[in-house]
């Protein structure tokens, strides 16, 4: 199938009345959630994913796909407004957007944001067009210990671009693997960790996990903080950009892009990372680095750009080898699952119209996110001021609800607690627990693949090595940890992630 | 360096977490089958985990006794609320009908946060419990009864 074709099957399928409709729900409570602080897209999602039981896989994909790259423009908002980051991905916004609203530059920041993360987005999504299918054909030649070495690879990549301790993140995907493997065991009917419980014969449900340690733990852990918010009271003017602001922005925006399109790919990249590489980068190319932090418009058009970006190319991983590359791509993985897809380079040639269907959305759903977020400020600027507190009773029920539709057992909703209690634990233990989710989704395919490939060798793990491109992957993780751990990288790892 | 510092460290109580989990997940392993490296049976890849992540919680521990690091933060007991209207919810739900269930689970919630208003709790239960039915009750079509069973 050559592009044309692919495209115009896509759009078919995109622009069908039911998809524009999930695609338009998906972008507005991205939005939503993007601007409001304390809920981010890894709790709607998991909080979303039982809803989309009900839909066909390519409306229930849509929508998701739309909630992550939705909160990646949200973000933006409440950072330039409030000087809070309403995502992750946003911290970076808030040093010179939010200067720009204090000078009263705030519709400008804002215009600029949008304006850079539409035209981000809609290359980021080509770039998937272009490399997703070639990539896919690549991968779908590898045997199962390829398959082994690519998901160590990947989880491995994941932690080492990742913020925090990696000796810790790399327990928690091991956790993750482990947490997989409960339930009965597909080639032996053995019951595994079920403790003797009859609903965890089929192992922990993907949802429970997901709201336990996403939903509620940052729910107890938003309780437990002083909320303190100061909403710009200037009335946000013209969103327009001027002239003068543009001609300043074009160069970050098309850096940005490029930056956040290839740090997106990358496992554990995604939309974080490219906007504080492009920050840095912006500075250190500019006249003035003094303006920065000053209120640069630059500042504000680079990362957005970026993370726009990267939240696109980071499906890139996740559609073609079936590989998370961060939390929400490992919840992509599991709402596909779900569907009875199985994820995989397969996913391309198997389900056109859901692949190219998603890519179409992407294009539909950042034109729709422009017209959400410009002529619409005034009304996400009034749900800043809704405070914390009458949110989290609406998330909490909505999270309990979707976990109940799951099965109808109170016994689901009780697994959910006691994973919000665990998610509490690591927090407070200063461990991210979105690793241990990856390991959760690619354990039971890394088991079954390892299964494969020790029969096919007759038990000899040199397999792994014998293989060029098992071998290639395996050096390549190597390489990666080996690097990390050598102290001028490891000193350079901790200053880009402090600035 | 203090005895308290390496006790309240992060990663001392984290490698200890890790350890406990890899040594369960060890214990229990062993109850199935192992198999061969060639026919790996149900408890080879598990055994294999839970050697790795008791290793791994080894070396984080023992990081956090060289250098104790972060200690870990305190909390409030404020946040158990919001475990416990996740229990009551579920426990209430089939019983109860929904209407009860998610006033007890607003209610619990709503107390949760530092700063909450009676009135205020009236008026976010009476939003969501219309949203609720709305949507999930008739629009997804949940099975929910509104009212006691």
């Amino acid at each position: 199938m050559d592009l044309f074709s692919a495209l115009s099957l896509g759009f078919g399928a995109a622009l069908q009345p039911v998809s524009l409709l999930y695609c338009f729900i998906g972008v507005l409570c991205g939005t939503l959630v993007g601007v409001l602080p304390g809920i981010g897209p890894m709790a709607t999602i998991a909080m979303l994913l039982p809803v989309t039981f009900g839909l066909d896989a390519t409306s229930a994909l849509i929508m998701l796909a739309g909630i992550y790259y939705g909160a990646q423009y949200g973000g933006s908002t409440s950072a330039v407004l409030v000087n809070l980051p309403g995502e992750t991905s946003s911290v970076v916004t808030c040093l010179d957007g939010y200067k720009m609203a204090r000078q009263g530059r705030a519709g400008a920041a804002l215009g600029i944001a949008a304006i850079g993360s539409f035209a981000a987005g809609c290359f980021g999504t080509a770039l998937i067009a272009l490399f997703a299918p070639p990539l896919a054909q690549l991968a779908i030649q590898f045997g199962p210990a390829e398959y082994c070495a690519l998901m160590v690879l990947g989880l491995i990549a994941a932690v080492v671009m990742a913020q925090g301790s990696l000796l810790k993140a790399i327990a928690m995907i091991v956790l993750g693997l482990l947490f997989g493997t409960a339930g009965t065991d597909v080639n032996s009917g053995y019951q595994r960790f079920t403790f003797g419980l009859p609903e965890l014969a089929e192992g922990v449900d993907f949802v429970v996990l997901a709201i336990g340690l996403f939903g509620l733990a940052e729910i107890m852990v938003n309780v437990e903080s002083k909320e303190k918010r100061t909403v710009l009271v200037n009335p946000v003017k013209s969103v327009l950009p001027t002239r003068a602001d543009l001609r300043q922005s074009a160069m970050p925006i098309l850096r940005g892009t490029m930056l956040g399109s290839v740090l997106g790919v990358l496992p554990g990249g995604g939309a974080l990372l490219s906007s504080f590489a492009s920050y840095t980068l912006e500075k250190n190319l500019a006249r003035d680095p003094s303006r920065f932090g000053n209120g640069a418009i630059e500042g504000v058009a680079g990362p957005e750009a970026a993370n726009n970006a990267g939240a696109q190319t980071s499906f890139i991983p996740m559609l073609t080898l079936g590989l998370p590359s961060n939390g929400v791509m490992a919840l992509m993985i599991g709402a596909m699952i779900m569907q009875g897809i199985v994820p995989g380079p397969q996913v391309v040639s198997d389900q056109p119209r859901l692949f190219w269907g998603m890519i179409a959305s992407m294009w539909v759903g950042n034109l729709m996110l422009v017209v959400l977020n410009l002529p619409l400020i005034g009304l996400w600027v009034k749900m800043l001021s809704l405070p914390y507190r009458m949110l989290s009773p609406a998330i909490l029920l909505f999270s309990c609800i979707g976990v109940y539709t799951l099965s109808s057992q109170p016994f689901d909703l009780i697994l959910t607690a006691l994973f919000g209690f665990v998610g509490y634990v690591f927090i407070k233990l200063g461990c991210e627990a979105a690793p241990l989710l990856l390991g959760f989704v690619l354990g039971p395919m890394i088991e079954e693949n390892l299964r494969r490939a020790m029969l096919m060798s007759r038990g000899d793990p040199i397999i792994f090595l014998e293989r060029p491109i098992s071998l290639g992957l395996l050096l390549l993780a190597v390489a990666l940890l080996v690097a990390v751990l050598l102290p001028s990288v490891r000193k350079t790892r901790e200053e880009a992630f402090q600035e | 360096m203090t005895k308290a510092r390496i006790f309240g460290s992060q990663d001392v109580l984290a490698g200890l977490m890790f350890i406990l989990i890899g040594a369960a997940a060890l214990a229990l392993s062993s109850a199935y089958p192992h198999g061969t490296s060639t026919r790996m049976g149900p408890g080879y890849f598990p055994t294999l985990l839970g050697w790795l992540l008791t290793g791994l919680g080894a070396l984080i521990a023992a990081r956090g006794v060289l250098s104790p690091g972060a200690s870990v933060p305190g909390g409030s007991p404020r946040c158990a609320l919001v475990l416990a209207a996740v229990v009551a919810f579920g426990l209430l739900l089939k019983p109860a009908g929904l209407a009860i269930a998610t006033a007890v689970l607003v209610g619990l919630g709503a107390v949760a946060n530092r700063d909450f208003r009676a009135i205020e709790i009236v008026l976010i239960y009476l939003v969501l419990i219309a949203i609720a039915i709305v949507v999930f009750v008739y629009g997804v079509g949940v099975q929910l009864s509104i009212g006691p069973a």
